[in-house]
This record gives structure tokens, sequence and C-alpha cells, in this order.
């Protein structure tokens, strides 16, 4: 089918409060105390009352899972979203994609305000039964888990794949882990900012080959939100608006044994990417900044080729000298990301977008950034959502 | 180990479901059962109750060749519990029926695992009903 590339113009949706509580090992909260402290911090961000919002959307605890986790946040936090409320599970690819649900309700006209959030005590609180059953839902329970397969084992499997196929190093892989923790060190809210090296991230133990420990993201303890609205009701709030200009998502697979090869995994990649530049109406040379998923450094690889930045299979020439880094030609993760900064399953790619945007990132500011793209990714590379910002309609 | 870690130490023991009762009698027997579509040919991995790719009810079980080659690999340095022992090599096998399953590969050195490698199955007992196919180098 073709999708309705104009469906965003017809009634603009923006971000236009951004929250984001301490992030790392912060012991003594649970998940909902996180969820509405960044709640809390994303309201008075927008410069609204918590009545002004007529729509949430929540996606789920590792921590303590809820059989309606929306509406168990919604209840704690004191409103009641009247209009539209949902919660969302699509793994790592479900922050980027609350943004295109926001702006789809509010295209539809069934809210106008609506609070996108997530929090948990990941680090402090998940035990190692609640770690195993993360791992399990990775994997086929009887076909792919009695084999033992690792998260970081699965995307190993790309990334061993990759190497064959297009000669990709592990010190290409390194150059990504680099630079996010040197977009890390300016970041305040960072859990890791001590500077590492290509050869701190290749003498890490090896976790599963090729991936290292330092070719892992983090885990973390924290909470994040952001608020969209109509851009009508974005004209009388605090900060300049940021435009959500594109979206797409495409699935082939759930379970890494039923994803197609590798070529054909990153062309469907394409496709999609395809349409959310189009729907946006703008080329990948006015990307100025990029908040790429990267719960692993192959991810971010993988993903620059799928996006289009590089050919498939030029990711890793691509991320070399510096050009993922600020000051370089595509500014990746500015915040540090998964690796570096926190893992709330990407809702800072979107925050950090935002504050690029309005221009208020500080030191890791890309001078005039007015387009930004932000991914997610979730499973075994087995979910994909691209939504593409910009600072004027 | 206490008592109660003791579940933790063990390798996981796939429970059968309905759709795959019958691959797991297969392998008790020493054979890779894999389905095939009546109707458009299709074979089909992991077990289903329908044809993915045209929706038909009526598959047939055969037996695969159990040869294959390695699609990818890793070698995994620590294990989800306790009762896997690293180093251990987590692959992609392609088999020569075109599907794609993941399994260990055995009986070798794990660092000398090569995509395109050859290999043929085998199967390790993990109780008296499951017999986990695994893969040695052919
Ligand atoms: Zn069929």
């Amino acid at each position: 089918m073709d999708i309705d590339r104009d469906f965003l113009k017809k009634r603009r949706a923006c971000l236009v409060g951004i929250g984001e509580t301490e992030q790392g090992k912060v012991p003594g909260k649970s998940s909902l105390q996180f969820h509405s402290e960044a709640a809390k911090l994303a309201i008075e961000d927008a410069g609204i009352r918590k009545e002004d919002i007529n729509g949430v959307i929540t996606a789920f605890s590792f921590v303590d899972q809820t059989f309606m986790h929306c509406t168990t946040f919604a209840e704690y936090f004191g409103i009641a979203p009247q209009f539209y409320y949902t919660s969302m599970a699509i793994g790592g690819s479900t922050a980027a994609w609350m943004l295109a649900q926001a702006a789809m309700a509010i295209h539809a006209g069934l809210a106008d305000v609506i609070l996108c959030v997530r929090g948990d005590n990941t680090l402090t609180g998940l035990t190692s039964e609640g770690m195993i059953a993360l791992i399990k839902e990775m994997s086929h329970i009887e076909l792919e888990y009695p084999y033992g397969l690792l998260t970081p084992g699965g995307y190993a499997l790309f990334a061993q794949r990759h190497m064959y196929e297009f000669g990709t190093r592990s010190e290409q892989l390194a150059a990504i882990a680099v630079a996010m923790r040197k977009h890390a060190a300016l970041m305040p809210n960072a859990f890791k900012k001590e500077p590492i090296t290509i050869e701190d991230v290749l003498n890490s133990p090896m976790i599963a080959s090729p991936l290292h420990l330092l070719d892992c993201c983090l885990v973390t303890d924290g909470g994040g939100a952001f608020i969209v609205a109509s851009e009508e009701k974005a004209r009388n709030m605090k900060h300049k608006p940021v435009y959500i200009k594109g979206v797409a998502q495409e699935s082939t697979h759930q379970y890494i044994s039923q994803a197609p090869n590798l070529r054909e995994l990153l062309m469907t990649y394409r496709k999609a990417a395809d349409k959310a530049f189009a729907m946006a109406g703008i080329q990948r040379k006015d990307i100025d900044v990029a908040m790429i998923y990267d719960c692993f450094t192959i991810t971010v690889l993988m993903s620059l080729e799928g996006l289009g930045f590089c050919e498939i299979g030029e990711g890793g020439p691509f991320v070399e000298g510096g050009r993922i880094e600020l000051g370089g030609e595509l500014p990746v993760n500015t915040h540090g990301g998964l690796l570096s900064q926190a893992h709330l399953g990407g809702m800072f790619h979107v925050n950090e977008a935002v504050r690029q945007l309005r221009g208020e990132a500080g030191p890791r500011q890309v001078p005039g950034a007015s387009h930004a793209v932000v991914t997610g990714n979730g499973g075994l590379f087995s979910s994909q959502s691209i939504v593409i910002l910009g600072n004027e309609p | 180990m206490s008592e109660k870690s003791g579940e933790k130490s063990k390798v996981p023991v796939p429970q059968k479901r309905p759709e795959t009762e019958k691959f797991w009698e297969g392998c008790k027997e020493g054979k890779l059962l894999l389905q095939k579509c009546n109707d458009c040919g299709e074979y089909i991995f992991y077990p289903r109750a329908l044809c993915p790719r045209c929706m038909s009810q009526s598959l047939s079980w055969v037996e695969s060749s159990g040869r294959g080659e390695v699609y990818t690999f890793s070698i995994h340095h620590r294990g989800p519990t306790p009762g896997f022992k690293p180093p251990y090599v987590v692959a992609l096998i392609d088999l020569e029926e075109g599907v794609r399953m993941m399994s260990n590969v055995v009986g070798c050195d794990p660092n000398e695992v090569k995509i395109g490698m050859k290999v043929k199955v085998t199967f390790e007992q993990l109780n008296e009903d499951i017999y986990l196919p695994k893969f040695v180098p052919a």
C-alpha cells in the first residue's frame, strides 16, 4: 500500500516537554516512582498543568511487571487520561514509536496533550531470576533458549556475519563505543564518563564473540518522559516546539533464527527509512544529528547502513575517524546513548534530539541543528522504529 | 550450590508443546524432523500449526538429512545460567532443506568453528524424553 505521506501535516504533533531523573545506580526507588518523577519534570519543562494531559502512553517495567501498565501508572501519578492511553511493548523500539503513536492520536483528534513515560530500577531492582527471564524472552523458548543464547550473543551472531560478508573489524565496532563515551563525558546526567580507547574496548572481557563487554549497553536505574502536543496547544507552551515530521516501522522476524539474510534484513530497514524521509520531505544530508538505538555497537553500525547514511556493508569504514563524533559529519548519540549515558530503552535518544533541536544541548550542541533522526530497535533486530524530527513545521 | 538454586544451575530442558511433540519424539529416535507443507511445498522450522507461507494446515513431518552449514556463530564466554559451561558455541545452522535453526556446535574446539563449515546433527540427551539436536563437524 502507499502510506499517506502527508498525514502528519494535517494536524501537526510536536514535542513540548522532556524530563529525566538522575540516571545510573539510584537505589531505593521503584519503577513507578521513576515514572512519576520523570513525568513531573516533563510537565514542568512544558510549562503545563498535570490536568492539561489527556493522553498517556507507557511501556512496561522489567522489575515490576503489571497487567495493565498504563492505567497503573496513571492512577499512581494521579491522572485520569480521559481521551487516549495505551501501554506499548515492542522492546527497544518502543520509545521512538511512542512518538508515532502520540502523533497518530493527535492527528486523529483523540487527544492533544500526551505524556509518554518510562522508568525502571533495572540495575538495583532486577533479581538474577528476573535477568534470566529477560534473556529467555529474547529466544524461542523450546528451540533457541536451550542452546544458551545470550542477548549480546544474538547481536554477536549479526556481528560475526557482518564481519564475514563485509570485512568489518572489531576496531570499527570499538570506535562506536569510544564515540559514545566521549559524548557522555559532556553529558551531566551520564552514568559512565571516564574516557575509553579502542584498545580498552578490545581488551575488555569477551562476552559473546566478537562482542566485548564495552560493546554492550549499560544497565541503569532512572526515569524519562516526554510530552507530545498538538501544534495549536504547543503554541502557548514554554519552549519552541520540535515537530514530528516522519515516522516508519518495520519487522521481519521475532527470533533470530527466523531473520532474513543480513543484506535482505538491512534492505527492509532501508525501505522503511525511505518512507520516513519521504514523509518528512527531507534527504539524508539534511540530518544534523542522529540518535541511533545502541544496545550494542553492531546495532549502530547496522542501523546507519539500514537508514542509508552509508551503503550496506560500509558501516565499518563509516564509523571510523570521528565521523559519528561531535564535530564529525554525522554526530550520533550526543548524550552518550545506551552504551555510556543510561539505558531506558531509548527514551533519552528522544530527549537529546529535543535538546539539540531547541539549541539547548550546551557543550554537546551541534551548531544550527534543525533535523534529527531517532531510531528504536527491539528484540534481535526484530522491530525497528524510525522518527524524523525538525525544529520547523 | 544450594538446593534452592538447583534449578538455575541446570541447563533448561525444553517443555513439549502441541506443535513440537512430534519433533521431540523424532529427536528421541535420532531423527531431525521438519514440517513440510503439503500444499506449497515449503519446509517449516520451527514447528507450527500452519504453514507460515500459505496458511495451509495440511503439513507432513519429514526427516531432514541432518546436514547443513554454519551461517553464523558466536563463542559464548558467559551463559544465562550456571548450567551452561563456557566457552560454548551458539550457531545458526542452514540445513540442506533450506531452513535455518539455532544450535550448538560441539565436538570440536570452539575456535575451529567457521562460517560456512559443514556440520551434521547429533543428539544430546537431557532427560528420559528430551534429546536436544546439536551439530558436530561433518
Ligand atoms: Zn504452505
